[in-house]
């Protein structure tokens, strides 16, 4: 699209055009899905999360000012429904479990819960795409943010700065040590999935 | 970094050349060591491995009609103020009230072998009735457990702020 037809799209989207807003579901839909379902780890939760994007984006298009682009504003309404349903989802963790064991970590443990609900996610080819998609969830959630948004979606510093709200000389050091904490919850996924 | 060069490199430092984000000086030094270092070699080189691992993730696709869920979600909230046809309008409905409409003619056609007097009672049963039958499966088989946050929906404009459309978005069409 040039500036100029994205500009009168925008103005459509405002208008809440049906037809303007189909179009903009039908380009989008699959990056919002893959990004939020690489936050959860849970392909359930990111089909219902995702429809609440763009419910979102629907009720809220009037609210964009256009000081960063479109696609941006998108990713950072995904960005902040995944933060919001994380923490959900972890407070009703917290109040089923309330002993953890030693391996303690929530997420990890939803994670553990959910290839064994999915097991033929686990067959073959699938099953190294399943140990980084543990070790993402095993680390903090602003880690595995940053790290989705530069090597999975490929987003510049700024951009991703614009997504998070936070300054790209930041994001740049946030992403070296979620990087390092990827590199080392791999090898230890890696290492219990060879026990068995 | 450079003025007291580290006995190794730790990830954070090897992560920030794979972006090129080091000068020229660290960058020849990182390089140097790297060629006498296995230790700092092996890391790089499992670094490297996780970027490309992450790279090749495969994208997961939305599932199949996600747009008619999204607009079928928008529908109900605004109580059909928006997409209110873009269900019948939508070729999904074909597969929805095709076999109910050849099942009420099956049945209609046993009924008129069965007695002409029961069938006037059945043909009362207009196709209006079946496309309404026809969504009201449609709706219950797609999204069982929608909450319905109706209220909240059609408010905004007037309780938070400017309207977001003069005149109304959906206009008085
Ligand atoms: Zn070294």
């Amino acid at each position: 699209m040039t500036p100029r037809e994205e500009r009168r799209f925008l103005k459509r989207l405002k208008a809440r055009d049906e037809e303007a807003f189909t179009l903009f579901v039908e380009l989008h839909q699959h990056r919002v899905f893959n990004l939020i379902y690489r936050m959860l780890g849970s392909r359930e939760e990111a089909e219902d999360l995702s429809q609440e994007v763009f419910v979102t984006v629907f009720k809220t298009i009037h609210t964009f000012r256009e000081e960063s682009a479109l696609s941006t504003w998108l990713y950072r309404i995904a960005v902040n429904h995944s933060k919001n349903r994380l923490k959900y989802l972890s407070r009703r963790q917290a109040g089923r479990q309330q002993s953890l064991e030693d391996t303690g970590d929530l997420d990890l443990i939803a994670a553990g819960q959910r290839s064994m609900a999915q097991p033929e996610l686990l067959a073959a080819g699938r099953e190294m795409e399943q140990l980084v998609q543990e070790a993402l969830v095993a680390l903090d959630e602003d880690h595995r943010l940053v790290i989705l948004l530069r090597d999975v979606e490929n987003l510049s510093y700024e951009e991703i700065g614009e997504v998070t709200g936070v300054a790209p000389g930041t994001v740049k050091s946030r992403l070296h040590r979620a990087r390092a904490a990827l590199k080392e919850a791999l090898k230890k996924v890696e290492q219990r999935g060879k026990k068995p | 970094m450079t003025a007291n060069p580290p006995v190794h490199y730790i990830d954070e430092q090897l992560s920030a050349y794979l972006e090129g984000e080091l000068t020229q000086q660290e960058k020849d030094a990182l390089e140097d060591h790297l060629v006498h270092c296995r230790r700092c070699r092996e890391a790089m080189d499992e670094l490297q491995r996780t970027r490309a691992l992450l790279g090749s993730l495969p994208r997961q696709s939305a599932p199949s009609f996600f747009t008619s869920r999204v607009q079928g979600r928008i529908r109900r909230r605004s109580r059909g103020r928006f997409f209110s046809d873009s269900l019948l309008s939508s070729y999904r409905i074909i597969y929805l009230v095709a076999p109910i409409i050849l099942v009420m003619l099956a049945a209609l056609y046993i009924l008129s072998l069965a007695g002409s007097d029961l069938v006037d009672g059945t043909t009362g049963l207009g196709v209006e009735e079946l496309r309404q039958q026809g969504e009201g499966t449609g709706d219950a088989g797609q999204e069982p457990v929608q909450s319905t946050d109706a209220g909240e929906w059609l408010q905004p404009d007037a309780s938070d702020g400017p309207p977001a459309t003069p005149g109304g978005p959906n206009g008085e069409e």
